[in-house]
């Protein structure tokens, strides 16, 4: 009886899981079709006529894919660990301290969301190249280190959804604010640290924007840049390039596939008392 | 050392700890933020030196019909897009939570489309709404319905980009599926032992427990699809049919990056901005009552 | 130790002084050139490049081939007072007049090898901005095949318009799902010629006004002349089926479209997919009966930004860019080179389809709208769009369409 009530649920699952997966499987069926097959035929054809393997060793060799996967491993895994503390230790201090101006202050973390990315990008730009930090890393990692307001705004709400008793009983016992953060918060909150984790890098590894304007010179180019290459004025060839995205994206989905349990199986709070 | 009072030793603490955020507020965000308000009241073609022109660039916007053509758009988008993203990353969550077996493999795929870049996920949609060859107008016209013709036609191509935004649900979703990671299980037992059934659990445990997710959810999403531009620029391309999906920010972009009007496109993103400030003032306000924090 | 420590320190010293002076004398210029082309399409301007720096050792060119998001880059860059050294533009008022860009022709470089018409289109006025890269007209290409299989007669140089609609018109078999030819009209940059051959134009020559030209008897003719092969006759494809094919060559080289308007970059197309170029044929485009054609051009060229720090160094590239003529490029056999020895030395004139681009160049349009002025895109062109969307979304009669586009073209520039 049990398992028949299950399968309303796991039909729709599995209607929404072809829906969802659909762009998927045409980019992997693209990237193994040949580059005179008819790539965009209507309906699209998802099984190639020959499957191409050696499409994804050649663009292989087309690039020096170790270095862009070093310069893009170094922006995300740093921007990660350094937006995670900075963005949490804020949070929790709009969520918990009391300061004077702590409204008006979250309300300023709220409006520097609120200015669009490409007007502010040439000032920027113009404040990095007086840094010299233009052709570098740079730009695109140390800003991290002063938090993100997403970030700042998504750790404050799951901080403030962790009862206050807590806190109170460590003081008690002689803990000191940067203790109590340390050692109570932040490890009730994993599902949220890991969410964070999880967006930061999506949004690191497959940033296009930052380094387009940043990064000059090919030693410096991320993965993703470095894809968008493949693109044509006139034509794309799709199967290169689609090989590519493929390879790209495949970090990013084994990431959040071990990670999805941290968030599901972190520690619950009825467990604390 | 002389012991500080509680209350002032806490706003030093408070203030330590927003250090980071502060400093990368003055040296990063407050310099391009005041620039670009400067260069909203001035003339400036991107070379040589902007030219003080006050509020000319303000008095134009308002005579201006593609600036209420773009602010239609973009609401008209948010109005549809924002509940659509909210609900469904919702669903998912919900659907993902409870014991399903394969749900790590499950929720990857859900997840997904928000890996694959935007020019994947672009031209399966593209195919998909082919008024002669997609597959939503086959089905309606299995019921006898010519569907319309989406993305060329003026009057379909925001629900359809609306609709695209679907897919975008996966981070909704993984910020869901932490929201009820949070909630202490011990609500939902104790309710299923007083006899509730799982729609009451829903509406009185879960969903209320869940307002501060929904409630960031809500006002970032605002944020975020107010200042819409990918989708457009892939999917309308400039602006679509007859400017039928000329977003806010795509408008700005062509004003700035294509014809060299900084100081107009400054202004216009300082309307945005404000725009923006007000509607999450409101969303604010008028969540105050419903976001708790606590079942007590 | 104190002296061991200051022996050191004085070691080393020494070490970074001579390094940094070694360095400064044997060090090379780096230039940063950027291009527009995908990574493979960038070759040959590698191959260019290595050739120059074999006859100047003393300068580097680091090349940089960015497709999306080329204009972003450039424009922060350029804003930011540091662009790179060398550059591809095609648009040249837009930078031009903004003092962008360095004038050319006040150094060194020989042009005379260089065809006028070339060098009128990379420049603004009356000063050189730029080293034409390459060129190519936009000739109507015909695909023998699907001509083969309705008999239809190829298409002569010489013809009218209407022949091309009867041959489209016999061409299209719905049935079959072949069209006769891809008549999109997304981008009006390529259409400015057609507009001309029928008496009127985008814009004055001047650049001033679209009144008197786009709402010209002439204009609005070509305008029903070009949308009534879409709306009244089907020959075309629309908008949704040639993105859902995969475009407009996509569609053509499967034999579905019997002509597309398109210049030498479909040969690109064909070898990056080891098609024969054998199926297809070159023809100059039709004109009205009693007219002559007028042909539209793509060229583009090598700029150098005002704000260039490495000046001398990026002359010298430009020099050997003139002298050299595009040769490298033709031999890929993408576009034409831009000098005649070149153009002879590349024997694109022994194929009888590239032979037609070279013969439709004397039929060039004179001046592109896009050269009258720098506000062509925000006040001409967009309109020119508009016109042509209300008129395939048979909102608007061509008459109508066009006179609205000028009276908001007016507007725009503050009459």
């Amino acid at each position: 009886m049990r398992a028949l009530r299950k399968v309303p649920q796991y039909a729709i699952l599995i209607l929404l899981s072809i829906v969802f997966l659909m762009p998927f499987l045409w980019m992997l069926s693209t990237s193994l079709k040949g580059g005179t097959d008819d790539i965009f035929s209507y309906p699209p054809e998802f099984i190639p006529k020959s499957f191409h393997w050696e499409n994804y060793s050649k663009v292989l060799s087309m690039y020096p894919w170790g270095q862009f996967l070093k310069n893009t491993c170094l922006i995300t895994f740093i921007s990660m660990g350094a937006t995670l503390l900075s963005s949490s230790m804020v949070a929790f201090a709009f969520a918990r301290l009391r300061f004077p101006g702590r409204e008006k202050l979250f309300w300023l973390v709220l409006a520097t969301m609120m200015v669009p990315y490409y007007t502010t990008l040439i000032p920027q730009y113009i404040l990095f190249t007086k840094l010299g930090w233009v052709n570098t890393l740079k730009p695109l990692i140390v800003p991290n280190f002063f938090g993100s307001a997403f970030y700042i705004f998504m750790l404050r709400q799951f901080f403030m959804g962790i009862p206050p008793e807590l806190d109170d009983s460590a003081r008690i016992d002689g803990a000191s604010t940067w203790r109590v953060f340390w050692t109570i918060y932040l490890p009730l909150a994993k599902p949220a640290i890991i969410t964070v984790c999880i967006l930061q890098f999506m949004s690191a590894w497959s940033d296009f924007i930052g380094p387009l304007i940043y990064l000059h010179s090919e030693k410096n180019y991320t993965l993703t840049l470095a894809l968008n290459t493949f693109r044509g004025i006139h034509y794309t060839d799709w199967h290169y390039l689609m090989a590519g995205t493929m390879m790209v994206s495949l970090p990013s989905l084994v990431l959040f596939f071990f990670a999805q349990n941290y968030i599901i199986g972190g520690i619950s709070i009825s467990g604390m008392k | 050392m002389r012991k500080l009072k509680r209350s002032t030793r806490e706003a030093i603490e408070g203030y330590l700890f927003i250090l980071p955020w502060l400093i990368g507020l003055v040296v990063f965000t407050v310099g391009p933020i005041v620039a670009t308000l400067f260069i909203s009241c001035t003339e400036w073609q991107l070379f040589g030196a902007p030219k003080w022109v006050g509020l000319a660039n303000y008095v134009r916007m308002f005579n201006d019909p593609l600036f209420y053509q773009s602010l239609k758009v973009t609401l008209y988008y948010t109005l549809l897009s924002l509940p659509l993203g909210l609900a469904v990353g919702l669903a998912l969550a919900l659907l993902l939570f409870q014991n399903v077996k394969g749900q790590s493999i499950f929720r990857t795929i859900f997840y997904v489309p928000s890996v694959v870049p935007a020019v994947a996920s672009a031209t399966i949609w593209i195919w998909i709404y082919n008024p002669e060859f997609g597959i939503f107008n086959y089905i309606l016209s299995k019921f006898g319905i010519t569907g319309p013709e989406w993305l060329y036609s003026t009057e379909w191509i925001i629900p359809a980009i609306a609709i695209m935004g679907i897919w975008g649900a996966g981070s909704t979703m993984v910020i869901y599926l932490a929201g009820l990671q949070n909630i202490p299980r011990m609500y939902w037992e104790a309710a299923t032992v007083d006899g509730a059934s799982k729609w009451q659990q829903f509406w009185k445990i879960t969903l209320p427990l869940l307002s501060p997710t929904t409630f960031f959810l809500f006002v970032t999403g605002l944020i975020g699809s107010l200042q819409t531009f990918t989708a457009g620029y892939i999917m309308g391309g400039g602006g679509g049919p007859l400017n039928a999906s000329l977003f806010y920010c795509l408008y700005m972009y062509q004003q700035g990056w294509k014809w060299f009007n900084m100081g107009y496109a400054s202004a216009l993103s300082w309307v945005l901005s404000v725009i923006i400030f007000v509607l999450t003032l409101f969303v604010v306000k008028a969540s105050r009552s419903r976001v708790q924090y606590d079942l007590m | 130790m104190k002296k061991l420590r200051s022996l050191a320190i004085a070691v080393i010293a020494v070490f970074l002084v001579s390094g940094f002076t070694m360095g400064a004398a044997s060090k090379p210029v780096v230039l940063r050139a950027m291009t527009w082309d995908s990574a493979e399409g960038s070759e040959w301007a590698r191959a260019v490049f290595e050739k120059f720096e074999k006859i100047n050792p003393n300068i580097k060119i680091e090349l940089q081939p960015m497709p999306d998001g080329y204009d972003d880059r450039l424009l922060t860059s350029l804003a930011a007072g540091t662009p790179p050294d060398l550059f591809l533009v095609w648009d040249y008022p837009s930078l031009a007049s903004r003092g962008g860009l360095e004038p050319l022709d006040k150094y060194d470089i020989n042009f005379s090898g260089i065809n006028p018409a070339l060098v009128a289109w990379n420049s603004y006025n009356g000063r050189i901005y730029g080293i034409p890269k390459d060129w190519t007209t936009q000739v109507i290409w015909y695909n023998k095949k699907v001509f083969d299989r309705y008999k239809v007669a190829y298409p002569q140089t010489g013809w009218t318009w209407d022949d091309f609609r009867n041959t489209a018109k016999t061409l299209t078999h719905e049935g079959d799902k072949v069209w006769g030819a891809a008549l999109s009209f997304g981008d009006p940059y390529d259409w400015q010629n057609w507009f001309v051959m029928g008496g009127g134009d985008y814009l004055s020559p001047d650049g001033t006004t679209m009144k008197g030209y786009f709402d010209s008897p002439g204009a609005i003719k070509t305008m029903k002349f070009l949308t009534d092969m879409v709306l009244v006759d089907k020959v075309s494809p629309s908008r949704s089926i040639l993105s859902a094919s995969g475009g407009t060559y996509a569609m053509f080289s499967s034999g579905k479209l019997g002509m597309i308007h398109s210049g030498m970059w479909f040969l690109g197309y064909l070898s990056s997919r080891g098609l024969p170029a054998d199926d297809y044929g070159a023809v100059v485009v039709p004109s009205p009966a009693g007219s002559k054609p007028v042909t539209m051009m793509n060229t583009s060229g090598w700029a150098m930004a005002a704000a260039c720090k490495n000046k001398q160094a990026a002359v010298e590239v430009l020099k050997f860019l003139a002298e050299e003529g595009g040769q490298t490029q033709g031999e890929a056999g993408w576009a034409f080179p831009v000098s005649e020895n070149a153009i002879k030395a590349t024997g694109l004139l022994d194929d009888p389809n590239t032979r037609v681009f070279y013969e439709s160049l004397r039929y060039a349009l004179k001046s592109p709208g896009f050269l009258r002025t720098p506000e062509y895109m925000e006040k001409c062109s967009q309109y020119v769009s508009e016109a042509f969307d209300l008129v395939l979304l048979e909102k608007a009669t061509p008459e109508v369409a066009m006179r609205q586009a000028v009276s908001k073209s007016e507007k725009a520039f503050g009459r």
